[in-house]
């Protein structure tokens, strides 16, 4: 049995694979591109009979009137798949073929319709596949560190190969003449040496993204310093107006010896200042950082918040996880208290250490709709061992969270 | 319940009866009001009363060193201190009081914060009789834990007692279900009072001794210890 078409078949097939890791279809319609396989498919078994220079030179142009066909791109690009696909097919059948020679030493891997011959071009078509397969991945990793060009170099080895080999076709048993046996080695070590520079220059690359993702990361936190700044800026300078617009008043009612309103207005701007120092005042310096982002929505839907923070070594915890852990159960307040009468709107923020056990609780008025994102604590609590709890009193109508973590530091 | 206010301020001290009053008529329990501007009157007298609300910042007198002498003659009066400034709530701390109150004291916020306090004072006298046991009332309070060995159940004591009875553990399961107790191991009851740590296979006790934790009591028991916390603190 013959297994010529097969093997123009897998050919094919394997260049299709190449060319569209590399190229864009010219056209994205499945029976067009079909079609166009298997007319140079048949084309190839056809005038692929002998093989001399003129049937290399009929192969090559099917080869590149296919990719013509199938892909849209630059001559160059059909060019550098195509020596690309030449170089693996190449050096994958060189290879099994001194493989098999190697465990059958006997078997005819010449006859066309032996077992042999088939069991190799299978083998070598895989090997060819997998080949392909890493080129396109180093390729789309070269894409990743815009090292493209350079990776380009890698192939001077296998290219220098293949044209070398276009001397010898049909004689493999000269690569180990000994006169070439020095340029084979030279070309190796620039090769290699190529490829240490292209080594060395993803590790650049690599060290280049991640500097670029730290500048990223630094600006974006400089970001959020300067809103959290600008955010405690508008505070005190509401604070002070606020302030300053009291005094006034005072002083008007005092002038006017209006004593019973100038004690209502101290009543009032005692009141006042006591919310907004309870508000941004507590033990706890991430406490004072999100009660202060937050301030506009507290301060808008007169929401009342006491701290008592009786614990506040949390060193045992990444910053970012207190700060989500501490901001997911504030969030849960806040809304709850917006559901909620104003005079209800009171949220109590407490942290204390029980033996060793160390308690966050949130205490604020209940209501059916509002929720906790839980999902978003327990990726965190899980971390520290830390578990949540969660209890309504009715009586009262207000719901108590409670976070218990251990310090497994110490 | 008996109550005891030591404020110089009578702004202050009239928020403070108002939030007293309107909780305790809320919740109709009995409450009698006392008002105590004198440091040796109140060391006299102090343990007449469940609670006292106590200011940090008194006219002549030091409320934290009051709270410290208070806190020292180990009274069965609850401390609630008040302040004006946060800052001052820190020392506070050191009293070991059960709450802490910025003045004035909203309302809501009273409410929300003294229900557990006043719940657990209402439930400090409960307890047994059982003269076989002891010859007095055993309060649940005082139970550290209970354990099953050799066929009879030892009642620890927070005094170190330990009383020896016939009862299986399940009689004793039964009895203190709505107590704030918890099962470790099989053979053990534990009141969470007392837990000071939970380790892998352990729960360690504050008076230092160590109670098995079995595997498969481990996640229920935890859970329950931290529902527990919800009425104290």
């Amino acid at each position: 049995m013959n297994y010529v078409f097969l093997s123009k078949f897998l050919s094919l097939g394997i260049l299709a694979y190449l060319g569209k890791g590399f190229l864009s279809f010219r056209k994205n319609e499945f029976y067009r591109n079909l079609l166009i396989f298997q007319i140079h498919c048949i084309l190839l078994c056809l005038l692929n009979r002998e093989f001399n220079i003129l049937n290399i030179m009929i192969v090559l142009s099917i080869y590149l009137a296919y990719l013509f066909f199938t892909f849209s791109s630059s001559k160059y690009n059909y060019l550098f798949v195509l020596l690309l696909y030449l170089v693996i097919s190449f050096t994958s059948t060189l290879m099994i073929e001194s493989i098999i020679r190697l465990i059958f030493p006997f078997g005819n891997i010449v006859n066309e319709t032996s077992g042999y011959q088939l069991f190799a071009t299978l083998i070598s078509s895989f090997t060819s596949l997998v080949a392909c397969k890493i080129y396109i991945r180093i390729k789309e990793i070269s894409q990743c560190f815009n090292i493209s060009n350079i990776l380009l170099f890698t192939f001077v080895y296998p290219l220098i190969i293949i044209v070398f080999m276009s001397f010898v076709y049909n004689d493999y048993i000269k690569i180990t003449n000994e006169m070439l046996l020095p340029v084979m080695c030279s070309i190796l070590i620039f090769s290699n040496i190529i490829i240490l520079f292209v080594f060395y220059k993803s590790i650049k690359e690599i060290e280049l993204h991640y500097r670029l993702k730290d500048s990223i990361e630094k600006e974006r936190l400089l970001n959020v310093k300067y809103e959290l700044l600008n955010q405690n800026y508008k505070t005190n300078f509401k604070l002070l107006h606020n302030i300053l617009h009291y005094c006034k008043k005072l002083s008007l009612q005092n002038q006017n010896n209006e004593y019973d309103d100038l004690s209502t207005t101290i009543h009032e701007l005692s009141d006042i200042t006591f919310k907004e120092f309870e508000l941004i005042h507590t033990n706890s310096l991430i406490l004072n950082t999100l009660l202060n982002s937050k301030y506009e929505e507290i301060y808008t839907n007169k929401i009342m918040i006491n701290t008592t923070i009786q614990y506040n070594e949390f060193s045992f915890m990444k910053l970012s996880d207190l700060t989500e852990v501490l901001s997911l159960l504030l969030n849960a307040a806040i809304e709850s208290c917006k559901l909620n009468e104003l005079k209800k709107r009171n949220v109590t923020i407490k942290t204390i250490k029980i033996g060793q056990q160390i308690v966050i609780q949130f205490l604020y008025p209940d209501h059916p709709d509002s929720k906790i994102d839980k999902v978003g604590l327990s990726n965190i609590l899980d971390t520290y061992k830390g578990m949540i709890s969660e209890e309504v009193n009715k009586e009262l109508g207000f719901r108590s969270v409670m976070i218990i973590l251990k310090n497994s530091s110490r | 319940m008996k109550i005891l206010i030591f404020e110089d301020d009578p702004n202050d001290l009239e928020n403070i009866e108002t939030c007293i009053s309107n909780y305790f008529q809320s919740t109709n329990i009995d409450f009698i009001i006392d008002i105590c501007q004198n440091e040796n009157m109140l060391i006299d007298c102090i343990d007449n009363y469940d609670l006292l609300f106590l200011d940090i910042e008194l006219g002549d007198v030091n409320g934290i060193e009051l709270g410290l002498k208070i806190a020292n003659m180990k009274s069965n009066c609850e401390i609630i201190i008040v302040s004006n400034y946060k800052d001052y709530l820190i020392d506070g701390y050191k009293i070991n009081a059960k709450r802490y109150f910025i003045k004035p004291i909203n309302q809501m916020s009273f409410n929300v914060e003294m229900d557990s306090v006043i719940k657990n004072i209402c439930k400090k006298n409960d307890g047994f009789y059982d003269y076989n046991l002891y010859p007095m009332k055993i309060y649940f309070k005082d139970i550290v834990y209970i354990e099953f060995v050799n066929r009879k159940s030892e009642i620890h004591l927070e005094n170190g007692k330990v009383l020896s009875s016939s009862y299986p553990l399940k009689h004793w399961t039964n009895l203190l279900k709505n107590e704030s107790f918890g099962q470790p191991h099989r053979s053990y009851l534990v009141n969470y009072k007392y837990v000071y740590a939970i380790e892998n296979q352990n729960i360690q006790l504050s008076n230092d001794e160590k109670i098995p934790l079995s595997r498969l009591n481990r996640k229920v028991f935890k859970q329950l210890f931290l529902n527990s916390l919800h009425s104290v603190i």
